[in-house]
C-alpha cells in the first residue's frame, strides 16, 4: 500500500522537552493512531507533520511532496485539527467559512454548513460563545470541507459528548472506506479511537516506543488470568505486566504465540484463561516499564 | 480582497483617519510651528493601529490555511508600508501648502520624511517582534 506520510528521524527541542529521532509512516487509506500519555510529544509531532511548527532536524514527506517547496499545495491537501481550536473569538463560523473559502482551492461551502448542522453548531454564533466541544466540531468541519486527502487530528474526541464522539468515529471510518482519504489521529485516551485505528504508534517521553498494526498488537498482546501457583516464576517473568490480586493473578504478554505452549497445561486444567488486552493496557505497560 | 488584508486594514484605516482628523487639522490651521511636533505622533498612531490589529490575530489559524508564513508577513508589511506612505504623502502635501505662510520650510520636508522612515522601521521591527 502507498505511503502518504513519511517522517524520518524528527527532532524538536523545547526547554523542558524534546522530540527525539521520531520516525513514522502512514499508509494510504488507513486510520493511524498516535497514542501516549500527557506530555509524550503527540501534539508537537502532529504540529511538525502538519507544518504548524518547524523541526530542528529530520525529514517529512507528505503525499510525495515536502513542505519546504510545496507548503501551499500541501496545506490544500492536508486537513489539520489542532488540540485547541484557533479561531477568531469575535467572529462566527460563517465568517470563518468565507475566510477559508478564499484560500482553499477545493472549499465545499455546502458541505461545511451541512456538517455544522449535523454537529449542531450554530453558524451565526460567535466562536467565543461556543462550547469547547462545539469549537472542536467547527475545527473538524473546516478540516473536512476542503477535500483534504490526509487528515491530521489532534485529540479530536476530547471535549465531545458520547453522541458526537460516536458520530465522529463513524464519519472517520466512512471517509477512509474507499481508500481515498487517510487519517492520522493523536490522543492520550484510547476511548473509541482504538476501535478504528488500523496502525498504532505509542509515543512516550518524546520517543516512539512502539509502531505496529493494530491487528497484530491485538493478536500478540493478551492478558493471561491464572490461579496463584499455576504458572511457575519463569513464565511470570516473561509477562510485560504482572498484577497479583487476591482472587487470582494476571499477566500481560506481548507475544502470546510464543507463550502459549508454556501456559497450555494451566489452560487445559482450567487454572488459566486468556483474555484480550486493550490499547490502554498495552500503553500502560510501556509507560510503566519505560 | 484578501481576507487577511481586509480584516487588518480596518484597524490601519481607522488609525490613519483619526490621525489625519486630529493631527492634520493642526498642520493646516495653526500658526505655530506645528510640523515640529505633530509628525512625531505618527509612530504612536501606527503602533496603536498595529496593536489593535494584532490583538486578536490568530496566526495559528492562518497556519492551517494554504498560506506560507512569508505570504502572511508580506501582507502585514504591505499594510504598514501603505499606512506610512499615505501619511507621508499627506504631510508632504500639507507642508508644501503651508510653505507660503512660513509655517513649513524645505527642511520640514526632510524632517517629515525622516519621521516617516523611522515610523516604518519601528513598525516593521514591532511586527517582527509580534511574529
Amino acid at each position: 500500500m502507498e505511503t502518504v506520510l513519511e517522517a524520518t528521524d524528527l527532532t524538536k527541542d523545547y526547554e523542558d522537552f524534546s522530540l527525539r529521532g521520531v520516525s513514522l509512516t502512514v499508509r494510504s487509506g488507513s486510520i493511524s493512531g498516535v497514542f501516549g500519555p500527557n506530555a509524550a510529544g503527540k501534539t508537537t509531532l502532529l504540529k511538525v507533520l502538519a507544518a504548524q511548527a518547524p523541526m530542528q532536524s529530520g525529514a517529512v514527506r507528505v503525499l510525495g511532496q515536502i513542505y519546504e517547496t510545496s507548503e501551499g499545495d500541501l496545506k490544500n491537501r492536508v486537513g489539520y485539527v489542532p488540540q485547541e481550536p484557533t479561531f477568531y473569538p469575535d467572529k462566527t463560523a460563517t465568517w470563518h467559512a468565507r475566510f477559508a473559502a478564499h484560500y482553499f482551492a477545493r472549499w465545499d461551502g455546502a458541505g461545511f454548513f451541512s456538517l455544522l448542522e449535523t454537529f449542531r453548531v450554530n453558524p451565526l454564533k460567535k466562536v467565543k460563545h461556543l462550547s469547547g466541544g462545539q469549537k472542536k466540531l467547527l475545527s473538524l468541519a473546516t478540516a473536512l470541507s476542503h477535500g483534504a486527502e490526509l487528515l491530521i487530528l489532534d485529540e479530536p474526541t476530547a471535549g465531545l459528548d458520547v453522541v458526537h464522539r460516536r458520530s465522529l468515529l463513524d464519519r472517520l471510518r466512512a471517509i477512509t472506506a474507499d481508500g481515498s482519504r487517510t487519517v492520522l489521529v493523536a490522543s492520550h485516551i484510547t476511548d473509541g479511537l482504538d476501535e478504528i485505528a488500523e496502525d498504532v504508534t505509542f509515543l512516550h517521553d518524546g520517543r516512539v516506543v512502539l509502531h505496529a498494526a493494530a491487528d497484530d498488537l491485538m493478536t500478540r498482546w493478551k492478558w493471561v488470568h491464572y490461579k496463584d501457583g499455576s504458572l511457575d516464576r519463569a513464565i511470570e517473568g516473561r509477562f510485560a505486566t504482572l498484577r497479583r490480586q487476591p482472587f487470582g493473578n494476571r499477566g500481560l504478554t506481548d507475544d502470546l504465540p510464543a507463550l502459549r505452549e508454556a501456559v497450555a497445561p494451566a489452560l487445559a486444567s482450567g487454572d488459566a484463561r486468556i483474555d484480550h488486552a486493550s490499547l490502554e493496557d498495552i500503553l500502560l505497560s510501556f509507560v510503566k516499564g519505560a | 480582497m484578501d481576507p487577511i488584508l481586509r480584516r487588518s486594514s480596518f484597524f490601519y484605516v481607522t488609525a490613519f483617519v483619526t490621525y489625519t482628523g486630529l493631527m492634520g487639522r493642526f498642520m493646516l490651521t495653526r500658526d505655530w510651528p506645528a510640523f515640529e511636533v505633530i509628525p512625531l505622533f505618527l509612530p504612536v498612531w501606527l503602533i496603536s493601529g498595529m496593536l489593535a490589529s494584532e490583538h486578536d490575530e490568530r496566526y495559528a489559524f492562518l497556519r492551517t490555511l494554504p498560506l506560507t508564513d512569508r505570504a502572511v508577513v508580506r501582507t502585514k508589511f504591505a499594510l504598514i508600508l501603505s499606512f506610512v506612505s499615505a501619511a507621508w504623502l499627506l504631510m508632504t502635501a500639507v507642508a508644501l501648502f503651508r510653505m507660503g505662510d512660513g509655517v513649513a520650510t524645505p527642511s520640514t520636508l526632510v524632517y517629515v520624511t525622516l519621521v516617516c522612515a523611522s515610523a516604518l522601521l519601528v513598525g516593521a521591527l514591532y511586527q517582527i517582534g509580534i511574529w
